[in-house]
């Protein structure tokens, strides 16, 4: 469904030229759990925020199904994140000035096929939390709204940049839990980016980055359950 | 001494990066460093040009106007305690004719010695000299402008009835007339109106007053009690028709360029404080927010070693540097402005010299008030951050916290939209800035509204009064009193289509300690051409006073008052006041004819008459009127209004678009800070709203929403507010010249909308660039 070739992106810095990918092939399948691992600085995020359509690249070809995403303009890009790419980064982003209801409200309001925020936050376990504001919750109860918040679209595409970089180990493991559960009942196609080689071992295909190439991939055969990782 | 020169390398990064801010915020600084320095230069030079002037020139410190006394009495007044230097005239008003020039010319005639130089209000002459034979005459300088008169050319004066050739041999100003205006007229009209100095021979001749006077003028000793000398000069000119000593501020001249100056003053003041009070608060919101950002910088500082005062110095660095931007761009801007302002007021006031020049004391004194402005505005902020210790200030920054209030309850229902609720509850969270941000644009709404309301206001005055109470087009006033036999000639002339006859009188007004001079004016209560303010009908008995004067003699409506005419002879009674008149322009006091023949004891009696007149056969009548020897003179009103109005159209217009740049500064520097410190703040949140599939637009619409609503409050607030400053002006410009009438117009309100939307649209759209280039990723990277 998504398909990147030869994605080069390259960040002018003054004199010197920063070349944070370096002709990355990648195809996503429908459905499929993916993590992707890498070094500090080997061009993850970059690469993340291409497929997201936070970014284009300076050259190769993206399609999503059949739009050209690496020729698309702000606003088609700002169409293609509303209607298929649910995003959800380290530090949680939420709105500080709304409830976590009213935070996935922002998205089911602008969405076309969304499900109620009450229903997203009761997948994340979070019904009893409904009007609480960001200030009032934990690290793991913000990043659960800001999944919840990134799956209420249905979205087809499932971002994570180091979803649980803030977190200790057991609150990692229930948010990772919960985008396992999503990826499985919405067949969600999901990437998440970590640090962490053992959260490979919840993914289908683990992808492996070194400056700005990809530099290893396979599939997983003995998919884990993510409450059973321990790091 | 290296740790501070990094901090300074610091402060040199901040400000560059910050500078959009700073600038609207300097920008608001040297508005009020302007209006400081100009206003106060413009009051000093013209205060400093006034002294030289007088003194130089001698202006008199006493005048009384009388009949006709012998030129011997001017040895007793000198004689009189306190009395330094007297010098005796002859005035006259006649009019003036000039080649090719149709209008009515007035003009004020003043006797100089003959064999010297006159001892008082002596002449300072452009070029030429003092008349040495009767036939010789120096003109008024403006005069002489307005009609482009050179040494030697001739004008035509007629004196009492005989034409009198002229030859012009000086251009001189006087100290007595650096404002030049008629004595009927609101504004000065240099064509019209002007002042001739003729040889002592030639006004005696044609006045019959050999070896006599009819004005004296007097310099006293220091420390002469003004009072008791008046009271004795009164005593000795009652024989001789005297009209009663008068100090400078009853000459028109002084008393312009005092009102001029007292206003100076009170602008000088109130301008810079509203704009410098803005700018502190800007100040206020900007270090705020610079210091929230830098909480762990500060700690990291202090922990590192640097000194609460060096830190205190170096965010106090913003501060100086953006005052010395405001500063210096107020000084430039009001060396440009003081000189149009010179330009201006030697329009209007004739003096020798007239230079504005921007003094190192009034700069110190703008530097020192701008610098306790800023510092006023940023202190607080400095000081509550660099006390946190910094264990504490280290801590990473908790989420802004949002919680439960009633207020969030209302919010929560179901009709807002997200985008209204963070609106709204971001508001609600900084109730002071949100507050004193909408306080700050009403201001400047209110000074839009109180701009377009003084012009408004003046136009209302210039309409009641030439359309309402002064619907004559021709005045015309008599050489001596005659009957109603001069109406019906005057009525026969061409173009006349309606004649009423009036009679004016020099009158003191006395009411306990109060003394006041000027003329009644008596007309028929069924008069056609004059109304009273605010009265249906003049009272066919007693006396109307201007409300002015009334509240100035403490002569209401009911009381008696001690009323002496200077007519023939002079009779004093006492005349009931029976109603007050609301005029705005000018002060006087007014009776009907028969009330006035009554009192004087004399059948009817006319000093001029008031014409409707056929415009088309307006030169006719001026030819015809100028053979009339009866005729000492006449104005036509209905030009002078044209002319007034157009010098208004123009004058209002230039004016109105300073105040609108003044303000509308006032207005963009706000909501563009406010602007950019919500961008600053929100720039994560409104990243993730794009990263969320939110359009520009859309969250544009979040940011500015907030600001929209800020200006909607401020808007009626700005009304009330320009509503007080206008109400306050009509209280203070309340003087014998004019009142201020408080008169409100929809268009008021209208343009002072109109100036704060304008200016928070510019700054508007200079965020929305800056929303545009909004980097996604870079605001959502780190925390
Ligand atoms: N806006 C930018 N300007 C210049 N260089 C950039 C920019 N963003 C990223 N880079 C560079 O591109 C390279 C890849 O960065 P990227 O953020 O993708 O790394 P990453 O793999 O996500 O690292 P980490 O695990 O630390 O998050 C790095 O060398 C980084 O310095
Ligand atoms: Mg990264």
């Amino acid at each position: 469904m998504l398909k990147a070739e030869a994605i080069s992106k390259i960040y002018p810095m003054g004199e010197v030229e920063i070349h944070a990918l370096r002709g990355v092939d990648l195809e996503l399948e429908s459905g499929e759990l993916v993590v992707l691992l890498g070094a500090s600085g080997s061009g993850k995020s970059t690469l993340l925020n291409i497929i997201g359509g936070l970014d284009t690249p300076s050259s190769g070809q993206l399609y999503y199904h059949d739009h050209a995403l690496h020729k698309a303009n702000d606003q088609q890009l700002t169409r293609y994140r509303r209607d298929h790419v649910g995003f959800v980064f380290q530090f949680y982003n939420l709105i500080p000035s709304l409830t976590a209801r009213e935070n996935v409200a922002m998205v089911t309001d602008i969405a076309a096929n969304p499900m109620r925020p009450e229903e997203a936050l009761e997948r994340v376990g979070l019904s009893q939390r409904l009007h609480h504001f960001p200030a009032q919750l934990s690290g793991g109860e913000q990043q659960r709204v800001a999944i919840a918040r990134a799956i209420a679209k249905r979205p087809d595409i499932l971002l994570c940049d180091e979803p649980t970089g803030a977190l200790d180990s057991s609150t990692g493991g229930i948010v990772l839990q919960v985008l396992q559960d999503i990826n499985h009942e919405l067949n969600t196609t999901t990437a998440i980016i970590t640090h962490n080689a053992v959260i490979g071992d919840m993914a289908d295909r683990i992808i492996r980055l070194s400056d700005g190439q990809i530099v290893d991939q396979h599939y997983n055969s003995s998919k884990r359950s993510a409450q059973e990782l321990h790091w | 001494m290296t740790h501070h020169l990094t901090l300074l390398h610091k402060l040199g990064r901040e400000v560059w990066q910050a500078r959009a801010q700073l600038i609207a915020i300097a920008l608001v600084v040297s508005i009020g460093v302007m209006v400081l320095l100009m206003m106060t230069s413009a009051k000093q030079s013209l205060t400093r040009a006034q002294q030289h002037f007088y003194q130089d020139y001698h202006y008199a410190e006493l005048f009384v106007e009388l009949t006709r006394a012998p030129r011997s009495l001017s040895e007793q007044v000198l004689e009189l305690p306190g009395v330094a230097i007297v010098e005796s005239r002859i005035r006259s008003a006649a009019r003036v004719e000039l080649p090719g020039y149709t209008d009515p010319i007035q003009a004020q005639l003043l006797s100089i010695p003959s064999q010297r130089d006159p001892l008082l209000n002596r002449l300072h002459f452009s070029s030429g000299y003092y008349p040495q034979t009767p036939q010789q005459v120096v003109i008024s300088k403006p005069f002489a402008e307005a009609h482009q008169l050179q040494l030697y050319d001739s004008v035509t004066a007629i004196l009492n009835g005989r034409r009198t050739e002229l030859e012009i041999v000086g251009i001189a100003i006087s100290p007595e007339f650096i404002y030049q205006i008629g004595p009927a007229d609101i504004m000065p009209d240099y064509q019209r109106y002007g002042v001739f100095w003729l040889h002592e021979e030639a006004l005696a001749a044609a006045l019959d007053m050999d070896g006599a006077f009819n004005s004296i003028s007097l310099q006293l000793q220091p420390g002469t009690d003004q009072e008791a000398l008046k009271i004795r000069l009164d005593a000795l000119f009652e024989r001789y028709g005297g009209r009663g000593a008068a100090d400078r501020d009853e000459q028109s001249s002084h008393r312009f360029l005092s009102e001029e100056l007292k206003q100076l003053g009170t602008n000088a003041i109130f301008l810079p404080v509203l704009f410098l009070g803005a700018s502190a608060f800007l100040f206020n919101i900007f270090m705020q927010r610079q210091i929230q950002t830098q909480r762990q910088t500060i700690a990291i500082l202090k922990a590192f070693g640097y000194s609460q005062k060096a830190i205190f110095g170096h965010y106090l660095g913003y501060t100086v540097v953006v005052i010395f931007l405001g500063v210096v761009f107020g000084a430039i801007l009001s060396r440009w402005l003081a000189a149009a302002m010179v330009e201006l007021y030697s329009l209007y006031f004739n003096f020798v010299t007239l230079t504005v020049s921007i003094q190192w004391t009034t700069m110190a004194i703008a530097l020192l008030v701008t610098l306790v402005a800023g510092f006023l505005g940023t202190w607080r902020a400095i000081y509550l951050a660099i006390r946190v210790p910094p264990a504490q200030a280290m801590r990473p920054a908790t989420p802004i916290n949002f919680h439960q209030s009633w207020i969030n309850h209302l919010l929560a229902s179901p009709w807002f939209t997200q985008g209204a609720r963070i609106i709204l509850r971001n508001l609600v969270r900084h109730p002071l800035r949100s507050g004193l941000t909408v306080f700050g644009i009403a201001i400047s709404g209110g000074l839009l509204l109180f701009g377009s309301y003084q012009f408004n206001a003046i136009t209302t005055m210039l309409e009641r009064n030439y359309r309402v109470e002064q619907q004559m087009d021709v005045i015309v006033q008599f050489t001596q009193i005659t009957d109603g036999q001069a109406l019906a000639s005057l009525a026969a002339l061409p173009g006349v289509n309606y004649v009423e006859g009036f009679r004016s009188v020099p009158v003191r007004l006395r009411q306990g300690p109060q003394t006041y001079s000027t003329a009644v004016t008596a007309f028929s209560p069924d008069s056609q051409l004059r109304q009273l303010a605010g009265l249906a009908r003049m009272p066919e008995q007693g006396i109307v006073l201007t409300e002015h004067l009334a509240n100035y003699l403490g002569s209401p409506a009911g009381t008696l008052l001690d009323v002496e005419f200077i007519a023939e002879r002079r009779i004093r009674t006492d005349v009931q006041v029976v109603a007050t008149s609301a005029e705005a322009i000018g002060v006087g006091a007014y009776l009907s004819l028969a009330t006035l023949n009554q009192q004087l004891y004399q059948s009817e009696s006319l000093s001029g008459a008031w014409l409707l007149i056929d415009s088309q056969a307006k030169d006719a009548l001026y030819t015809a009127l100028n053979e009339m020897p009866q005729v000492a003179g006449y104005t036509h009103v209905r030009e002078a209004e044209a002319k007034l109005r157009a010098y208004m159209d123009d004058t209002v217009l230039t004016a109105m678009s300073i105040i609108f740049v003044l303000a509308g500064s006032m207005t963009f520097a706000m909501v563009y800070n406010n602007a950019r410190i919500a961008l600053a703040e929100r720039e994560r949140e409104l990243a993730t709203l794009r990263v969320l599939g939110y359009s520009h637009t859309e969250i544009a619409r979040i940011l500015f929403g907030e600001l929209f609503i800020l200006v909607l409050l401020a808007l009626p607030l700005g009304w009330g507010l320009g509503v007080l400053f206008a109400l306050g002006m009509s209280h203070v410009i309340s003087s014998e010249l004019f009142r201020i009438p408080f008169v409100l117009s929809q268009q008021l309100f209208g343009w002072s909308a109109l100036g704060v939307l304008t200016a928070a649209t510019i700054a508007v759209m200079l965020m929305v660039r800056r929303l545009r280039r909004l980097d996604l990723i870079a605001a959502l990277k780190s925390e």
